[in-house]
């Protein structure tokens, strides 16, 4: 903390130096040019006619030197307050400059003991408890087996290569360094004193590594079962160049759009080589060995999860990016799978942290004043696909699909009132979503002034026009009984939609078969879809987007515009240049909302129930959960 | 005695062929683990790959087969999701939930025998109506609902028991009553009705001619002779206690088998569904024989070969 304040003061000296110099050049300058104009060297002349033409000349020229004297020396007087006023003005600024330091300096001080007084007040000695609903099946956040389902996460064991600001950009100062080799190649330069839980030293050997293992690619298990093979489609090939050097060739075919940020993903583990090849896949599974800013200590399947504080956890408290040196001591996460019995376990003391409780179990415990209450927009932008790749009407064989004729889309998006279910059925913080997310990361912001409003008049004539005065049946289906008030939701979405004129049978669905349905594109009518936003950077809205997208419906047939969209996705996914690559981007965003391809709906907003003495303040703007190494515990 | 017990034994065999059978072919029914923790953006190739390694792309009869021969070596296999034996996952689950079924059990015979007892000697008095009272609000009451109402008045109103987890006896207390409300109310109700019959028996009127002490013809004459009724219900409970205790497994986050087969099936891991209701079908068939065998001490007229 120390060092951190004495370069900002020396920032601040330097910066006063500066403006003083320049004053100072300033009014040198100035002198300079006065200098240069002063040419008034005379020559002696003889007596005569000629001489008193001569003197007349002379008169006249006297005369004119000494106007020309007097303009000169009026023209140096100018420039003499001129001058004058450029050093008054300079030393005015350097004036101010000082003050504006002295109040910034001021402001600082009163920042630095508002911070230290709250450093004060933080017990770093303290731990916590904290319940959730459900737990990893393993502790190895690279295979798929430990993001299973709806699972928890232990991703706090894990820090990724390259750490994060609050908008989910990678920022230098991590485990590595990068740097862009042509566009085509990425250089990882690893920071020196890295090192893992176990003490060994981090080096690019680990991350190529980690990268060969999360491809499916390491030669001591080529049959791991990574989840992030999705994540890491923009790498070809790699190449150690030293201990300390790696270099990863992007896939010119998929190059990413943030290959930086796919290393800096939220819990992207980065694994230490010899420690995971000596105890296997299994005995990490059971122990994590990593460089997040908890250590694992115990676990008991199905009961808690033990860990400490990472006292060598690199990023400190100050650090721009995140994680960052935790508060807490020591983190016990424990399962309590029944929501009301979180809620007990909190009011009775046993735990400090209840997460995902519903806000209307939340609300009221926040205002006994006992607990706090923690919003957080959650990484899941909900909207409605709509089955317009698909050519036939499934109530009508042999008629084109309604879904086609892009007026019914439309009915559909203002038949909805969003804003009115947001307030009245969910928190009323969530956000409308214009693609995967809100329109808060990176988003085109001519769309946003666009939007989809609530109209239903409008929406009963767009369905008349379109051949449905009498009613357009449909199936609605949705996965029941996974987020709060789900049922609820969609019950009123399907109401609004028949009050317009859609015949709507709404069929909740149960997660593995409806997952597995939308996987092999056999539904055919709509279905709400709760699409992860993790990335917040606009190259993940093409994830789904496009036609081809995982979860999408079959594609029969095509419009021109969807068309066009898989088209500025596939030109997108091949363009190296960042800046062409997010026009290409935002203008097939842009298509596939003003084509109201889906029924656009909200963001999701997760709510946790803390003990009075945890404070939180999200750093991301969008976090998965409650940032553990940002959570305080306060001297009572 | 053996030739009464080897047909039982052959017997229970084929039930629990018959069960872990339909469970194999249920759970394949129910979906494909794999749609069920593949990453969303996972490739085709890898989910290929997982579907090859657990032998999910082999027909079902080969899938079958490889399930058998695994049941008679008892290898089961690993869980999909933990990768660790899952006879194993089971098995250290086990003793959590055997522990919680035994308390509950014991439960029932300490409150629901003696109140039915009462109930039955009294007939007709408010001890005989409030036993009838509780015995219909423990039947009707859900288990879960139950649960959360005693963590709210124990746990967080009186703060005298912890409100989950497992850990030392107190964590038991709330599960064991949970568990146990529905039973209690069960088997007090047929031990009061299965009382009055007896005590109607002329044997009984006998008896109390003959000068015995009222309580010796209620504990050596009526209720031996009643309970031969309960024994059966109470062994089906013991059953059902262990098999059914997945609701106050979740409430109170006891960590027990019935909780393991729940998510199990949830995210269709099929090696650890099949261990798990192997061993439930297993403790079924034995707990059947035991009642059956029970017969023979408590009835002396019930003889192996029918002798009477």
């Amino acid at each position: 903390m120390a060092r951190h304040w004495t370069q900002l003061r020396r920032a601040r000296l330097s910066r006063r130096s500066l403006l003083r110099a320049s004053a100072r050049a300033g009014v040198g300058a100035a002198g300079l040019a006065l200098v240069g104009c002063g040419d008034d060297d005379d020559d002696d002349q003889p007596q005569s006619m000629a001489q008193a033409q001569q003197q007349d000349q002379d008169q006249q020229q006297a005369m004119q030197q000494q106007e020309q004297q007097q303009a000169m020396q009026q023209q140096a007087q100018d420039q003499q307050q001129a001058m004058q006023q450029q050093e008054d003005q300079a030393e005015q600024q350097a004036q101010q400059a000082e003050q504006q330091e002295q109040t910034e300096e001021e402001a600082q001080a009163q920042q630095q003991e508002q911070a230290a007084a709250a450093d004060d007040n933080i017990d770093y000695t303290a731990t916590a408890i904290g319940a959730y609903g459900s737990f990893p099946q393993i502790l190895d956040q690279g295979s798929a087996l430990a993001r299973g389902g709806q699972s928890a996460s232990n991703s706090y064991h894990y820090a990724s290569v390259f750490p994060l600001e609050p908008q989910g950009t990678a920022v230098p100062g991590g485990l590595a360094e990068w740097e862009f080799v042509g566009a085509e190649s990425l250089i990882v330069r690893m920071n020196p004193g890295r090192v893992f839980h176990n003490g060994d030293p981090v080096t690019a050997e680990d991350v190529k590594f980690t990268i060969d293992r999360l491809s499916n690619k390491a030669e001591y298990n080529p049959d791991y079962n990574s989840a992030w093979t999705g994540e890491l489609v923009w790498t070809a090939d790699n190449e150690l160049i030293d201990q300390n050097t790696l270099r990863i060739d992007q896939n010119s075919e998929s190059a990413s759009v943030d290959a930086a940020n796919s290393l800096a993903t939220g819990g992207f583990p980065v694994f230490p080589k010899n420690h995971l090849e000596s105890v296997g896949d299994e005995g990490y599974a059971q122990f994590p060995v990593a460089t997040g800013p908890f250590k694992f200590v115990e676990w008991s399947p199905d009961e808690k999860i033990v860990s400490v504080r990472n006292e060598d956890f690199y990023n400190g408290r100050d650090f721009a990016g995140a994680p960052r040196t935790p508060y807490l001591a020591g983190f016990e996460a424990r399962l309590i799978p029944e929501i009301g019995a979180r809620v007990s376990a909190l009011e009775a003391g046993e735990i400090d942290l209840a997460n995902s409780i519903p806000p209307d179990l939340a609300v009221p415990l926040g205002e006994t004043g006992d607990f706090n209450v923690y919003y957080h927009p959650a990484q899941r932008g909900l909207h409605i696909k709509l089955p317009m790749t698909i050519d036939e009407d499934p109530y009508n064989p042999g008629q084109p699909n309604p879904w086609r004729d892009k007026r019914v889309r439309i009915a559909a998006n203002l038949a909805v009132d969003v804003d009115a279910i947001t307030q009245n059925i969910m928190t009323g913080r969530e956000n409308y979503t214009y693609s995967l997310s809100s329109g808060q990361f990176g988003f085109p912001k001519d769309i946003l002034e666009q939007r989809w409003g609530y109209d239903p008049e409008r929406a009963k004539e767009l369905l008349v026009e379109a051949g449905f005065g009498d009613g357009l049946e449909t199936d609605l289906i949705y996965l029941s009984g996974l987020y709060t008030n789900d049922q609820l939701f969609m019950e009123a979405i399907a109401e609004m939609l028949r009050e317009v004129g859609f015949i709507v049978n709404l069929i909740p669905d149960d997660i593995s078969k409806f997952l597995g349905e939308a996987r092999n594109k056999e539904l055919t009518a709509p279905y709400l879809f709760p699409q992860p936003a993790g990335f917040t950077s606009l190259g993940s809205f093409a994830i789904g987007v496009d036609s081809a997208a995982t979860y999408a419906h079959k594609v029969e047939v095509l419009s021109d515009e969807r068309a066009e969209v898989d088209r500025l996705i596939g030109e997108a996914r091949a363009e190296f240049d960042t800046d062409k690559r997010r026009v290409l981007l935002e203008d097939a965003v842009r298509i596939h909302y003003l084509e109201a391809s889906w029924l656009f709906l909200f963001e999701l907003v997760q709510t946790h129930v803390g003990a009075s003495r945890l404070e939180w303040d999200p750093f991301f703007l969008q976090p998965a959960s409650v940032e553990l190494w940002n959570l305080r515990s306060v001297k009572t | 005695m053996a030739a009464h017990l080897i047909p039982r034994l052959l017997q229970s065999i084929a039930v629990v062929f018959v069960v872990v059978s339909l469970v194999f072919v249920g759970s394949r029914l129910i979906g494909d683990p794999i749609q069920a923790y593949a990453a969303q953006n996972a490739t085709e190739e890898s989910i290929a790959a997982q579907r090859e390694r657990l032998g999910l792309l082999d027909p079902l009869i080969v899938q079958y087969g490889n399930f058998l021969w695994g049941v008679v070596r008892l290898d089961f296999g690993d869980s999909i999701f933990s990768e660790q034996p899952a006879w194993d996952e089971v098995m250290s689950r086990l003793w959590s939930t055997v522990q919680l079924s035994l308390a509950a059990f014991i439960l029932i015979l300490a409150i629901g025998v003696p109140i039915g007892v009462l109930a039955a000697i009294r007939r007709g008095s408010i001890p005989d109506l409030l036993a009838r009272l509780i015995a219909l609000v423990g039947q009707a009451m859900p288990n879960f609902w139950l649960g959360l109402l005693l963590i709210f008045v124990f746990a967080v109103q009186l703060g005298w028991l912890p409100t989950s987890g497992r850990g030392g006896f107190e964590n038991l207390v709330l599960p064991a009553i949970t568990l146990a409300g529905f039973g209690a109310a069960a088997a007090m109700r047929l031990t009061r009705s299965g009382m009055l019959e007896v005590l109607s028996n002329d044997y009984i009127r006998t008896a109390r001619a003959k000068g015995l002490a009222g309580r010796t013809v209620i504990l050596r004459h009526a209720l031996r002779n009643a309970l031969l009724g309960l024994v059966t219900v109470l062994g089906i409970m013991l059953a059902q206690l262990l098999a059914g205790s997945i609701i106050v497994e979740v409430v109170f986050a006891w960590p027990g088998v019935g909780r393991l087969i729940f998510r199990s099936i949830s995210l269709r891991d099929f090696p650890v569904i099949q261990v798990g209701v192997l061993v439930i079908a297993v403790w079924f068939v034995v707990i059947n024989i035991l009642v059956d065998l029970s017969y023979n001490i408590l009835d002396p007229r019930i003889r192996v070969g029918g002798e009477t």
